[in-house]
């Protein structure tokens, strides 16, 4: 077994233990790091076509591959980021609205319209006591 | 000489992945961090060794970009310690939590 | 290149192999979210030092700038703010197997497809190399991704420029206008702030010199950028600098200026020369120095303001030990 078969193997691994992760993650940052786990996995296979082919054609690997793998590998990343932003804001949103059940007459509300009109300012006097201790 | 050189990064590879140990049992976040700076450490030493060994100019590049980008990750941790202090003996998360936690509302700040 | 094969011996990459497959499985079932982000962090370096052995430098360079700088980056502070989550109810057994079975699955038709692939493996080497030379570039990957595949490289960069404009709207309404603060995590340690004086003018000629030599080097304006991103990150979780505020012009800017360059050269080529895309003969190398110096530009300011995360309003920060507050608003 050469080094591309190694490695293309390797990838089917990863592709299926990141499968799993991805459906059935502990907490949904996991299943983030399971979702790069596929992307990297199927790099991997790309990257193990790649050396075949870079071989067969007399150089180390095939450009081509190579470079589907470096624009996939940057926009893998920025999905990672927009991911996570998405998980901190439903957090925030889910806290926020725990915060709002829990006191009813609270004054901080975060949607009433006085704080919400604050919108270009570095700190909207109502947000202050947005903690409720 | 060449194959000295090798051999030696071949060596040096096979340690650092005994360290992946270390990643895995843990038992603190600071023993798993230490043993990636290891990785990191010793990956720079094989990828010179390997690439002085087979001529390959752009390992060195690499090593570069690893040693340049090895902290950062320490540096995330140290951060995120300061951000959330009592998470670094944090007790394992019940796992059949109560429908509506409102027992533990003054841990948010 | 005179040497075809990477004369090492083989058997380092079989315990490469077992290491990558062991550390994704445990990342998969271990217990606490930030011990399985640092593993993460390790994995990225081990899949670095795996695309060496494939003999791809171009891609070990971009793994290594992006998994070893920004992800670790961008999912620890992550695992700080969003604290640990509590288990997610897991199904039943019979669920959970046959989930199982069926991934396993997928993995084994791939191995089987990766294992019996046709014997003189297809490519696209003589063809490119045989072009390359119109582009006086000597590394054939920056001729296929600024030359022969300039379509994909330019709908990346108008990705990029998209996901932070995603991004940004993710933000409250009311903090629109603010400046970003996902790393914003407390008062900076001494050390951090003296390695955040310290690293980025290094990190700086590190990242000009990954452009730079990426014409007839592995390197180029991916893996530049992401260095100078990573600077610059680092340089906001020092609080040395504050990230720009979203509805600063100059940067916004930044952010477009590499595709839309990009894109007006590419159209002046279906005037001036024969396609869409297609560069003057004459003007071939000044025109792809000029398109990859603003693509350089545009990727770092996009991926440093993805790290940032959306604008926030300064405030407490997002819950943390709250279990099920990530679930709470769904039923």
């Amino acid at each position: 077994m050469n080094e591309a078969q190694l490695y293309g193997v390797c990838g089917a691994g990863l592709v299926g233990i990141g499968l799993y992760g991805a459906i059935l993650g502990r907490s949904t940052l996991r299943r983030l790091l399971a979702f790069n786990l596929v992307g990297s996995g199927v790099f991997l296979i790309f990257g193990a076509i790649a050396r075949r082919g870079g071989l067969a054609g007399g150089a180390q690997s095939d450009p081509v591959p190579q470079a589907l793998v470096i624009t996939g590998l940057v926009v893998a990343f920025a999905a990672t980021a927009l991911a996570v932003a998405l998980l901190i804001r439903l957090a925030t949103v889910a806290h926020e609205a725990a915060s709002a059940a829990a006191t009813p007459g609270s004054t901080d509300d975060p949607s009433t319209p006085a704080t919400a009109s604050q919108g270009r300012g570095e700190r909207g006097p109502g947000h202050v006591g947005a903690g409720h201790s | 000489m060449t194959g000295f050189l090798l051999i030696a990064g071949v060596f040096i590879l096979l340690t650092v992945l005994l360290g992946l140990v270390r990643v895995l049992r843990g038992p603190g976040d600071a023993e798993r961090l230490m043993a990636v700076q290891l990785l990191g450490t010793g990956g720079v030493a094989a990828l010179l060794l390997l690439g002085s060994a087979i001529d390959l100019t752009a390992t060195t590049d690499l090593a570069l970009l690893l040693a340049l980008l090895a902290a950062f990750a320490a540096i995330a941790f140290v951060a995120g310690l300061g951000a959330n202090p009592g998470a670094f003996t944090a007790a394992r998360p019940v796992s059949a939590p109560s429908s509506h936690s409102n027992g533990d509302s003054p841990a948010g700040d | 290149m005179p040497d075809v094969s990477l004369p090492d011996p083989h058997w380092a990459d079989l315990p490469l192999g077992f290491a990558l497959l062991v550390l994704a499985l445990w990342l998969t079932w271990t217990q606490r979210d930030r011990a399985a982000v640092i593993g993460f962090t390790g994995y990225g370096l081990l899949v670095a030092i795996a695309w060496v052995r494939l003999g791809s430098m171009d891609v070990a360079l971009t793994e290594a700038a992006l998994g070893g700088g920004l992800m670790g980056l961008l999912l620890l502070t992550a695992a700080a703010r969003l604290g640990e989550e509590t288990d997610q109810p897991a199904p039943g057994l019979p669920a959970r197997l046959s989930i199982a079975l069926l991934c396993l699955g997928v993995t084994l038709v791939l191995a089987a497809v990766v294992l019996g692939l046709p014997s003189p493996a297809p490519n696209l080497v003589a063809p490119v190399a045989s072009h390359q030379a119109v582009t006086e570039l000597g590394n054939p990957v920056a001729a296929v991704l600024i030359a022969f595949r300039a379509v994909d490289t330019m709908l990346e960069s108008v990705v990029l420029a998209l996901a932070v404009i995603v991004l940004w709207s993710f933000g409250a309404d009311r903090a629109w206008g603010a400046r970003p603060r996902a790393l914003h995590l407390g008062p900076p340690s001494p050390a951090l702030v003296f390695l955040g004086r310290l690293l980025p003018p290094a990190g700086l000629i590190v990242g000009v010199h990954l452009f730079w030599t990426g014409a007839d080097h592995p390197g180029g304006p991916f893996q530049g950028g992401a260095v100078l991103a990573a600077m610059a990150a680092l340089l906001w979780l020092a609080r040395l600098g504050e990230p720009p505020r979203v509805s600063d012009g100059l940067t916004r800017l930044g952010i477009v200026v590499g595709p839309l360059l990009f894109l007006l050269i590419g159209l002046a080529g279906a005037v001036i020369a024969d396609a869409f895309l297609d560069y003057p003969e004459a003007l071939t190398k000044p025109l792809i120095l000029l398109i990859e110096a603003a693509k350089t530009l545009s990727v770092a300011v996009a991926l440093a303001l993805l790290v940032a995360g959306p604008p926030e309003l300064p405030g407490p920060m997002p819950p943390r030990q709250s279990g099920r507050a990530a679930k709470g608003v769904t039923p």
